[in-house]
């Protein structure tokens, strides 16, 4: 197996995976999706709304605000907590929302009693409110994973495509295929000769073999090259996303093992 | 229960039984019903 | 994750995975498929956000048990690998 870094931002990394299975690189697709636990708002407590939206409408909106930890290892899910799921510190963090108009109420607004609990992007709009209106909520966060709620969902965009092959054979120079490319994966160098410059933007739509009159080009995926790009919501780095992606399949692989174990 | 003439503003008692519903002050139909002081628990979906 | 053996005999085993999805049992399948001994394996949802999956594994002979410990393992260490090589490339 050989891992090659592509491109790698706060929020979303690329990178290239050679010598697995698709079932593998799908693993870590799904696993970053909806098995990385994360924190969101999971019940709310309306004291006042005054606001244009219905008291659903704020809560759903509040729901949504991906919040990050400074170590969100001290919390557990509700299901694995200590408390059987009734509620305590260790699986919940508290927040109280006042606002009061004329103000557009922002996701900054939002404030957990634990200072290392913070939202991860500021400035998102919950709700506008008009002179005189009010809105008072009061609920908790809890930590869970994607395949409970999409608000719970760490890795918001995560794909993969196989490595595509390019190969240029019998070329005749009419530079066809370098027009039809929608997404300039070919060019023509001095010589006039097809080259291919840019092929991790190739996405195997293969319409220059259909553009090409004398069959000089084949595209092909490469079976196990797969290139990966996991993109967060904010809550945790796509770096990091990834390894707890990982560790999350090997640690239910270890159980199925250890289960067998204990049935044989 | 209480409820909120919207042409008046005043807050209204609806005598159901004698005068259906109507605002005793200026006799306007239409009333808003009042949001409780309750806390609404909801979950936040 | 709980694991509910429903059939089980010299060279065939079904299991009921509960709360477990394509994540990880496609994988297992995958690793199943590689190996000689197993004659089939695979997995079905009855229905999908309602049921837990059914593994259906048969081998030509063998302990189908311990051939699932083994396909286990295998994906362990290939997260192991994975995790290395990954924190290579980041540096």
């Amino acid at each position: 197996m050989k891992v090659e870094l592509i491109e790698l931002r706060e929020d979303r990394i690329r990178f290239l995976l050679t010598g697995a299975t698709a079932a593998f690189a799908n693993g870590i697709r799904r696993a970053c999706m909806s098995e990385v636990p994360t924190l969101a708002i999971d019940e709310i407590r309306l004291y006042d709304n005054t606001s244009v939206l219905f008291d659903e409408q704020i809560s759903l909106r509040l729901g949504l605000i991906p919040l990050t930890a400074e170590d969100l290892d001290v919390y557990s899910s509700p299901e694995d907590c200590i408390c059987e799921g009734a509620g305590c510190p260790g699986c919940r963090v508290d927040f109280i929302l006042t606002a009061e108009g004329p103000k557009m109420v922002y996701s900054q607004d939002v404030v957990f009693t634990d200072p290392g609990v913070k939202v991860a992007f500021e400035g998102i709009p919950v709700v506008v409110l008009g002179e005189g209106e009010k809105l008072v909520v009061e609920g908790y966060a809890t930590k869970r994973t994607g395949s409970a709620h999409s608000k719970w969902q760490s890795g918001t965009t995560c794909g993969y495509k196989n490595l595509p092959r390019i190969d240029i054979g019998d070329c005749q120079k009419c530079g066809k295929c370098v027009k039809v490319c929608p997404r300039d994966v070919l060019a023509l160098d001095e010589g006039d000769r097809v080259r291919v410059v840019n092929l991790l933007a190739c996405s195997l739509c293969k319409l220059c073999i259909d553009e090409c009159d004398y069959q000089a080009i084949t595209v092909t995926p490469v079976p196990d090259s797969f290139v990966l790009t996991i993109e967060g919501d904010g809550s945790i780095k796509a770096k990091d996303l990834v390894v707890k992606a990982a560790e999350e399949i090997r640690h239910r692989a270890e159980m199925i093992g250890e289960k067998m174990a204990d049935l044989s | 229960m209480a409820y909120r003439c919207t042409r008046c503003k005043r807050t209204v008692e609806v005598d159901y039984e004698y005068s259906g519903i109507r605002c005793p002050y200026c006799g306007h139909r239409i009333l808003m019903k009042e949001r409780p002081t309750t806390v609404k628990k909801m979950k936040a979906v | 994750m709980d694991l509910k053996i429903i059939k089980k005999d010299e060279e065939e085993l079904h299991m009921e995975f509960e709360g477990e999805s394509h994540t990880l049992l496609n994988l297992l399948r995958t690793e199943l498929l590689k190996d000689e001994r197993v004659m089939y394996a695979t997995y079905d949802t009855k229905f999908t956000i309602m049921d837990n999956p059914i593994f259906k594994l048969r081998t030509r002979g063998e302990d189908p048990l311990e051939i699932m410990k083994q396909a286990a393992s295998r994906i362990t260490a290939q997260c192991d690998e994975f995790l290395q090589c990954y924190n290579a490339a980041l540096g």
